[in-house]
This record gives structure tokens, sequence and C-alpha cells, in this order.
């Protein structure tokens, strides 16, 4: 029986199956603990129109995490570049120049950010932690004392539109493929798994640090365009839970946080659902907020410490 | 043991570093302003207090970050131990020195359960410190209710804010950091982890207590910026969301400058100097008057320009060799060739 | 293997805590830590039978609060709605964590809508015109605790109308306070701290206007900018005041910034400044680097600042610095309890049906509460009691009563503005019997 059990405890599926049973699991909890208010439609539907934004960015953050790096910067990046575009579509009126330059600008920003990691040799964290911090500063900058306002008519025709759910789609499906389907990603799951061979087997790691970053970066960008119509207004905290939200989306999506072969591009949509799914629960149920962040913290650690191989060593090569 | 003139010259390498920035911002402030850096004894009391707070941060971020182990959660230890540990002091009546021996206590406590839990989990620091810095900064603001620790008008606490009393606190810290750093069997295991884990363990040494105690430390010594803050400010407030990190932060980079000019010197040494003149440069900041978020862009930028400098350093030496490593071969080349 | 059991014994502490703790008419704290399962089914009772509210001729409604900070005076808040107001006027509350943007907002209206909620009070003051607009469509009356009612949506049947402080008397409550401190014929010099103001904190904003406004008036002074622009300045400037006896410095920014205090310390040691004028709680912070300065140049220094009913301000009162004065002046008070129940008093009237009664035009309403002034420590040793216990509420439960149509069938529209317009010291001294 034992035996059965560690066998089953190494299979490959059933390790990818935890996240979604803990999802599912959470999702009953809720919905008994609130008499059936959580499983409403109207609810769940709620739930996936919040998520969609931390997903797209989880999803694109799934690469650079798939190497073995961690970056916090990516809300204070989403911000900036909403600022930068509101501004553009201000001046030019035109939706389709607002995607293009949101793309653009933020997949700017982040090789930006690649590149004082490879040719400068700077600690990607490092580098996460000082461009978290700029960001802020130089949107703060941008936006003055107010904030940026977007017309309601562009926005409202946009999000009928459903512009979220398609770009998200088009963008995952794009990212599935890369991710699992080519030598791109192939080469960034290896990157992760283990540096030193993947090096010697002769891959660029800083190309593929650069590419990772620029897919991220495209996510950012979409995620950008929607932040900006979901609300209309852009000030000095928008989307500074994000960069929070990230981290436990991927986290809590089942992607171990060392990168390597154990990453799955469905990680970060899962996660962002469970985190969205986590924060309306928890509210639902009438859990003060003060607690509320305790809560997610520990439920943060216990599912990384679940949810991944303990290694032998300490884990090292962090700078 | 090194010869006089050595000696002289790391103690005027050490020396001159805050003594140059000092007076490039003196010049720049004068020039724009008209004003000085520091023009009373009260910018002096200003500066040591400052001086104080950044110098524990940056000693405790180095028992850490200087092995690679990014904590994040460090601010949020920091409160913690500040509120509750304060708290705790106050309603026991203890004066000055007894709330700032139980914040240590606090501090120590904290940072010994993320060392352990370190230990145990051995998931990437910086994504233990994100989760210990939630449940922290939780922590610290449910268990004062939002009030955080208020200092103010509380009898006889009045030497926290003593710029003198800050001093020696600083000096006993230093001499802590000095001694721990230099005469200690924890040294030699700090270099050995910094090198190569696995050699280290294999070779005898036991990594996972040496980083139990960094952590541990690094909580201990966080704790007493945290009291000198709240002294001065009146209160510490809780915050939530992450943001207790920031005043962390803004401390790596004095730390790494520190530990740059540790080599000439000693840890204890370096970091003080490199928060001096950290300190001096931001000084100059504010005289100049001009905004924080482009006070934070500069500071930031160079920040990165010290950490490629660091990173990169070795390069022009590297090229140096190998030009001179070429032209040697092709000297002998052309030697060998004309000998046959 | 130990670690799928730590998921199992995870999840199962959450499914159970989650059941114990039930509706959120229980308050924090209570069993989210994991409890027994005879407990947790107890405990569900309890709560379920608690939302019938047994002995209230009607049902409850539920009101959503977003908070815009977390801090003691939000904690204060919280209680007074939570535990006086709500049981007693048959209200259950929902409340947010931290919202600083937008976005945040919306997925906290989306969010308590879900839950239930008929109503939100909003203390986010950015976004009132998309809040307005979506709450419409999912049929949740909304109020916000804000000086700014946005024209464009006013029409909007669910919009129930704003009750920040009062813009109009703020201006006034600094000038009471100036008066008090400082003589017309003898000029004084200013360090202004606007907190917020360059940083989109639309509270710190219009009251560094109104701060600016006022000592123009004051002084015959003419500035060199527009009033908007000097208050939203994002670094220390000096002003151009036009008058050569009056010296005023903005210094925004927040204490957590490098160099806030010895910046303010550096200004002071000139010598040049004889007041402080803060649009937040500053008392304290600047307690220290005032005290120093004072000793050094032998010379007193005022502090005058905005404050909040609670023990703070009471100790900044009474605590004598160097120079044998109080370290906190006069302070400008705003009640945010009473804006927090003047919405909730739009709201419930709104849910309840009334909405036609309090709004004469089918408009939003302004009901807002103006600032009071404490001009000194005598002054504010008559309010120190104020949002301390029960029956020390600036209004209490049976007060808040009588401005609700289902209760007292005289509330209209001008019922409510003569309250709005009786709010005084006077008048609050006078209700709680402290005169």
């Amino acid at each position: 029986m034992k035996e059965k059990l560690i066998q089953l405890n190494e299979q490959q599926f059933f390790i990818r199956l935890v996240p979604i049973v803990m999802l599912l699991l959470m999702a009953i909890g809720f919905n008994i603990a609130t008499d059936g208010k959580f499983g409403d439609i109207r609810n769940l539907r709620l739930i996936v129109t919040q998520a969609v934004i931390i997903a797209t960015v989880a999803t694109g953050a799934v690469f650079i995490f798939g190497t073995g790096n961690v970056s916090i910067a990516l809300g204070a990046t989403t911000a900036v570049t909403a600022a930068i575009i509101a501004k553009i579509y201000l001046m030019t009126e035109s939706v389709v120049i607002m995607v293009v330059a949101a793309i653009v600008v933020a997949t700017l920003i982040m090789i930006l950010t690649a590149i004082l990691s490879t040719v400068l040799k700077v600690s990607v964290i490092f580098v996460s932690i000082v461009m978290m911090v700029m960001f802020l500063a130089i949107l703060q900058t941008i936006l003055g004392a107010g904030t940026i306002t977007l017309p309601y008519a562009m926005t409202s025709a946009l999000t009928n539109a459903n512009f979220h759910y398609i770009a998200f789609v088009v963008y995952f499906i794009l990212c599935a493929i890369i991710f699992h389907f080519t030598g791109v990603g192939r080469s960034i799951r290896f990157i992760g798994s283990n540096k030193i061979c993947a090096k010697q087997s002769g891959i660029f790691l800083d190309k593929y640090l650069m590419i990772a970053f620029a897919i991220a970066g495209v996510g950012v960008g979409l995620a950008a365009i929607m932040t900006s119509i979901r609300t209309g207004t852009i000030g000095v905290g928008t989307a500074s839970s994000l960069n929070m939200d990230v981290v436990l989306a991927i986290v809590l999506g089942g992607m171990s946080v060392f990168g390597g072969t154990r990453s799955y591009i469905y990680a970060g949509a899962l996660g962002a659902l469970t985190v969205t799914l986590l924060n309306n629960g928890l509210l639902m149920v009438g859990i003060s907020p003060t607690i509320l962040q305790l809560v997610r913290g520990i439920f943060f650690l216990t599912l990384i410490f679940a949810g991944q191989k303990r290694p032998d060593r300490l884990p090292d090569n962090e700078i | 043991m090194m010869n006089i003139k050595e000696y002289f010259y790391k103690v005027a390498y050490i020396i001159s570093v805050p003594l140059v920035v000092g007076l490039i911002m003196e010049i720049i402030v004068y020039r724009q302003t008209g004003g000085h850096l520091i023009s009373s004894v009260l910018d002096i009391r200003n500066l040591v207090r400052d001086l104080g707070v950044t110098a524990i941060i940056a000693f405790a971020l180095s028992l850490n970050l200087g092995s690679g182990r990014f904590d994040l959660s460090l601010g949020a230890q920091r409160l913690v131990a500040t509120i509750i540990g304060g708290n705790i002091a106050l309603r026991l009546g203890f004066n000055g020195i007894g709330l700032l021996l139980m914040a240590i206590l606090i501090g120590l406590i904290a940072g010994f359960v993320v060392g352990m839990i370190f230990i145990i989990f051995r998931v990437p620091p910086v994504i233990l410190g994100l989760g210990m810095a939630m449940i922290y900064e939780s922590l610290a603001f449910a268990g004062s209710g939002g009030r955080g620790l208020q200092l103010f008008g509380v009898p006889d606490i009045e030497m926290l804010v003593d710029p003198n009393f800050t001093m020696i606190v600083l000096g006993i810290g230093t001499l802590f950091v000095f001694v721990l750093f230099t005469f200690t069997k924890f040294r030699y295991e700090m270099q050995a982890m910094r090198g190569s884990q696995k050699i280290a363990k294999t070779s005898g040494i036991n990594v996972f207590r040496h980083v139990v105690i960094c952590y541990t430390f690094a909580g201990g010594l966080v704790a007493i910026s945290g009291v000198f803050s709240a002294a001065f400010t009146g209160a510490l407030t809780p915050v939530l969301g992450m943001t207790s990190n920031s005043a962390v932060i803004a401390m790596t980079f004095p730390m790494f400058v520190g530990m740059y000019l540790a080599r000439r010197s000693n840890i204890a040494v370096g970091i003080i100097v490199g928060s001096l003149t950290l300190k001096l440069f931001g000084i100059g900041m504010v005289a100049l008057k001009i905004s924080n978020a482009l006070n934070t862009t500069i500071n930031m930028i160079f920040f990165i320009g010290f950490l490629a400098f660091l990173a990169n350093r070795h390069i022009p030496e590297l090229k140096r060799r190998e030009k001179a490593r070429i032209k040697e071969a092709r000297a002998k080349r052309k030697e060998l060739s004309i000998a046959s | 293997m130990k670690k799928k059991v730590a998921i199992l014994l995870a999840v199962m502490m959450l499914v159970f805590s989650l059941a114990g703790c039930g509706s959120s008419e229980e308050t924090e704290n209570e069993g989210a830590n994991g409890t027994e399962s005879n407990d947790t089914v107890s405990n569900n009772e309890e709560a379920s039978d608690g939302e019938e509210n047994t002995d209230k001729p009607q049902e409850n409604i539920t009101i959503a609060v977003a908070w815009n900070s977390m801090d003691a005076t939000t904690q204060t808040r919280m209680t007074y709605l939570e535990d006086h107001l709500g049981p007693a006027i048959g209200v259950d509350f929902i409340f947010s964590e931290e919202i600083s943007d937008t976005a945040q907002l919306m997925t906290f209206l989306e969010n308590s809508y879900a839950a239930g909620a008929d109503g939100l009070l909003s203390l986010v003051t950015d976004g009132t015109e998309q809040l307005v607009s979506k709450a419409d469509e999912l049929g949740v009356y909304t109020a916000v605790v804000s000086s700014t009612l946005y024209e464009e949506v006013a029409e909007i049947p669910t919009y129930m109308g704003i009750t920040g402080i009062d813009l109009t008397k703020v201006a006034d409550a600094y000038g009471e306070l100036l008066d008090a401190q400082f003589d017309s014929s003898e000029p004084g010099n200013f360090i202004l701290v606007s907190g917020g103001s360059a940083m989109g904190v639309a509270s710190h904003r219009e009251a560094t206007i109104s701060m600016l406004n006022t000592l123009q008036e004051k002084y015959d002074l003419t500035y060199d900018m527009d009033v908007m622009d000097l208050a939203t300045q994002n670094a220390t400037t000096e002003i151009n005041t036009g008058n050569e006896e009056v010296k005023m410095t903005i210094v925004p920014g927040f204490p957590n910034m490098d160099g806030y205090v010895s910046g303010v310390s550096g200004l002071l040691q000139t010598g040049e400044y004889d007041a402080i004028i803060s649009v937040y709680p500053t008392a304290e912070t600047f307690s220290t680097a005032i005290d120093e300065v004072e000793k050094a140049l032998e010379k007193n220094i005022k502090m005058l600042c905005q404050a909040n009913f609670g023990e703070n301000t009471k100790q900044a009162f009474n605590t004598l610095d160097s120079t044998g004065n109080p370290t906190l002046d006069g302070a400008v008070i705003n009640s945010g309890s009473s804006s927090d129940a003047y919405g909730v008093v739009l709201l419930y009237n709104g849910i309840k049906g009334h909405s036609d009664a309090i709004k004469p035009e089918g408009k939003a309403i302004i009901m807002a509460p103006g600032p009071l002034v404490a001009a000194s420590a005598e002054d504010y040793q008559k309010l120190e009691q104020l949002d301390t216990s029960d029956d020390m509420y600036v209004y209490t439960a049976d007060e808040i009563k009588k401005l609700l149509k289902t209760y007292n069938e005289d509330v209209d529209y001008e019922y409510l503005m003569n309250i709005a317009n009786e709010f005084s010291t006077d008048n609050i001294l006078e209700r709680r019997g402290l005169k």
C-alpha cells in the first residue's frame, strides 16, 4: 500500500492535479460557507473577469520564472505602460495605435530590464527591485498630482467587444505553443532546471533570458490596456497589487519557483483564478480586512512547501 | 602584520570616500542654493541619528544579502519587532533601554522563525521573504489595533532620541558585527558559504545552523533601527500591502558600497563609511530641494550603475592580461619561427 | 508524502474555518485559524440565526465600505459602524482592505454585490464617476465620502450623494485657527506641510488650497502662481508671497521619505519660521525636531494641523514642550465617523425606498459635516472624550435613527440639511451633555 502511495506521489500527473484539486476544494468550501451565494453564476463570471488581468501577466511571467529568475516589477511596469499609452491615446485618439503602442512600449521596457541583467550582469532580482522603485517614481512624475482619464465611450466600447477575453485567449494560446512545443520553450525550461548544463549544451543564457522578458513584455502590454479600459483612470495606485498578485498566482498555480521542467504554462492562469477566488471568497465570508493578508500569507507559504520537491541543499545562486 | 605605510594608505582610502562625496555635494549645494550641507549642530545631530538607523539596517542586510539571500521580509520583521516588542515594554513600564532590549528580543525571535522556516521549507529566500512579510505585516497591524508603537509623550524614553545614545548603540552594534565577522568561527562559515554551499557542507560546516544564526541576528539588528525611527518621529505605524520593504530596500545601496569598501578594511568600518557617504549624498539631494520622485530615480540609477560596476570591474583587468598574453604568445611564435 | 498531507490539512483547515466564520455579522478574529468540526457546526447555526435578526421588525440591509487607508483611525470608524450603529439600525457591514486605485474599487464593488450588498459607502475619492455608473448597473446604492459631487453623474438614481468635509467651511476653519494664534497686524512665517497634495490625495490638496487662500486673505498676499499649482508643488519650495514680512515654504511628502523630518528641521533651524501648518496629523512627527530647535533658538514654534478625535490628539494638546507651550497649539478636526454616519443615513434611506424624500430634484445631494476647530488646549479639553466610548460618539445610534425615514416620518431634504448645518462644536457638546 505504502509503495503504491509513494509511486502515486511521484507521478507527474498527480502533482499537476494538486492545484486544480485545491481550487475546487476552496470553491466548494466558500460555497458552503456563504450558503450558495459564492457559487452563483454572476459571481463566478465576476471572478473570471477580475482574474483575466492577473492571468495575462502571470502567463507571461511563467517564461521569466521558468528560467529560475524572479521578477517583482511586473505591476510597476504595467502601471507605467498604462500611463504612457493613455497619454498616447489622448494625443492620437486611435485605439489601434494605443494597442500597438502598449505592446511595443511594454516589450521595450522589459527588454531594457533584461539588458541590465545580461549585459551588465546584475542579478535579475536586484534589477527588478530597482525597476519597481524607479517606475513608481517615474509614474508619479508622469501623472503629477492628478490622474489620467480615458473617455468612457472608448473604454466601454472595448469592454463590450470583449477585448479582455480575446486578448487573453490569443496570448495564452501563443504562449502555450511557444512554451511547450518549440525549442525556445524547451531551452527556457532547460535553463531553469540546470543553468550550467544548459550553458554547456550550447544554449545562450542571455539570448533566452531576453526572449523570456520580451514575451512577458507582450503580456504586460496587453494587461496595461486591460487595466486602462477596466476603469478608465490611471492613478498612482494603478496595478500596485499586481506585483504581489502575479507571484502569488504563479505559486498557487502549481509552478515551481525554481523553474525548470516542472513549469506549465497554465500555472499562471490557474493561479490567477485561485488568487481572485480567494480574495472574493474571503470577502464574502466576512473575514476582517486586517487578517485577510495573514490568511493569504499562510496559504502562500503552505502551498510553496507542498508544491515542490524539497531540495537537498539550501537554494543558492540567488545573486 | 602590515606595515605603517600600508595601514596609512588604507585609512586614507577609507576616509577619503565620504570626504570626497561630501565635498562634491557641498560644492553643488553651495552653487545652487548658497546654503551649506551641514550648517549647525542640530544638522549633525540629525546626521548621526540617520546614520545610526542606516548603518544598522545595512549591517542586518549584510548578514543575508552578502551571502546571496535577499530577505524581503526584513522590513516586516522590523515592524513586528518594534511594534510588538515596544508595546509589551510600554505595558511593563520599561524605560528607553528596556524598550530597546525588548524590541531586540522580539526581533531575534522573528528572525529566528524566518530562518527556521527557510531551512525546513528550502524555498528561495525571495519568495519566502514575500510570504513572511505578508504574515508579519499583518501581525504587526492586528497586534496593535492599527496604532503601531506610539512613543510620543511617553516618559523615560528621551534617551532614545539623544544622538549620544544613538552613537553608543551604534558603536556597540559595530563592535558586535566587527567581532562576529573577524574573530569568530562564524566568519569562516560565512566565507565558505559564499564560495560554495556544497563544499562547505561536505567539509563539515553546519550550514543550516549558520543560516538560522544569520537570520536571527539580522532580525535583532533591524529592531534597533525601528526603535530609533519610532522615537524620532513619535510613532511607528504598521502598514499592509508589502510596503514595509521600502525602508529596507533603500538601504541596500549603502550596504553594497560598504561591502566594497570592506575590501580595504573590514566589514564593520566599511558599512559605516558607506552609509555615511550615502547619507551625505542624501542630505545634499534634500538641500537641493528636488522632488522625492526625482531623488529616488537618481538614487536608483546610481545604484544600478554601482551594481554594474561591481559585476564588471574585473573585466578591464582581464582584458589587459589577455592582451599581454596574446602579445607574449605572438612574440614567442615569432621567436620560434625565426629560430627554425 | 509530507507535502500532500500538508496541503490536505491546509485545505481542510481553511474549509472548516470558513464554515465556522460564517456571515459578515461575526466580528474579526473569531476562528480564523481552524476550529473543531463540532464548533463549526454550531457557529454556522448561530450565524444563520443572526442573519434573521429576530428582534428587529425589518430585515437587515448590507452596506459595503471601501476604505482608502488602514490605520488606527480606520479601526475606530470600523468599530463605530460595526458595533454601535450596525446592530441598532439593522445594518450589516462588509469592509474592504486598503484600496488605492480605481480598479481595486471596482473589484470591491463587484465582490460586495455578489456578497449581497445593497449599498456601498466609498471613502476612495477617485473614480467616483465609474463607481456610480457601474453600481447603478448592478442596482447598488452609492454614497461617497468626498467633497466633489461630479455633476455629470449626479442624476443617476442610485447615487445618493456625498458626505465629505464641507469645503466651503474648511477655509473658514483654518482662518479661525490662524486668527486665534496670529494677529493680522503681526505677520509670521509659515511652513505649510502639504502631505500628499502633489501625489493625488484629493483631501490634502483641497485643504492646502484652503490654507493658501486663507493666508492670502488674512495677510493681503499676492501669489505669483495659481493656487492649484502652488498646492501641488512636488518639492520643497519657498513661495513668492508679495509681502516681505510673510514668508511661506511648502513641504510636500510623508515621514517615510528620506530626509523628510531632517529637511523640516533644517528649515526651522534658520530661525525664520514661526509656525508649521499641516493638512494631516503631524503633531508627533515633528515634535522632537521642533523641540530641539526651540531649545537651540529659545523660540516658540507653533504647530497647527489637522487631527482626528482620539488619544493621540489629546496627548498632543496636553504634552508641553520645552518652552512650556503645548506641543499642538491648535487643530482642525474632521470627524470621520460623522461623514460615515451621514453616508449610512443617505444609503439607508435610499435602500428603503425613500430616495424621493431626500433627493429633492432627483439629484445626488451634499450632506457635509463642517470641520471643527480646537484653537487651543482648553478648547480640546471639552472635546477629548468624543469617539472614545459608546455614549460619547459624535452621533449616537439613537440620533442617527432620527435621520432615517423608516423610523422618523419627518425626515426629508430640509431636515437633513438642518442637521448638517447645525454641526458645530457647540452642537456636539450640547448633545453629549459636555457643555
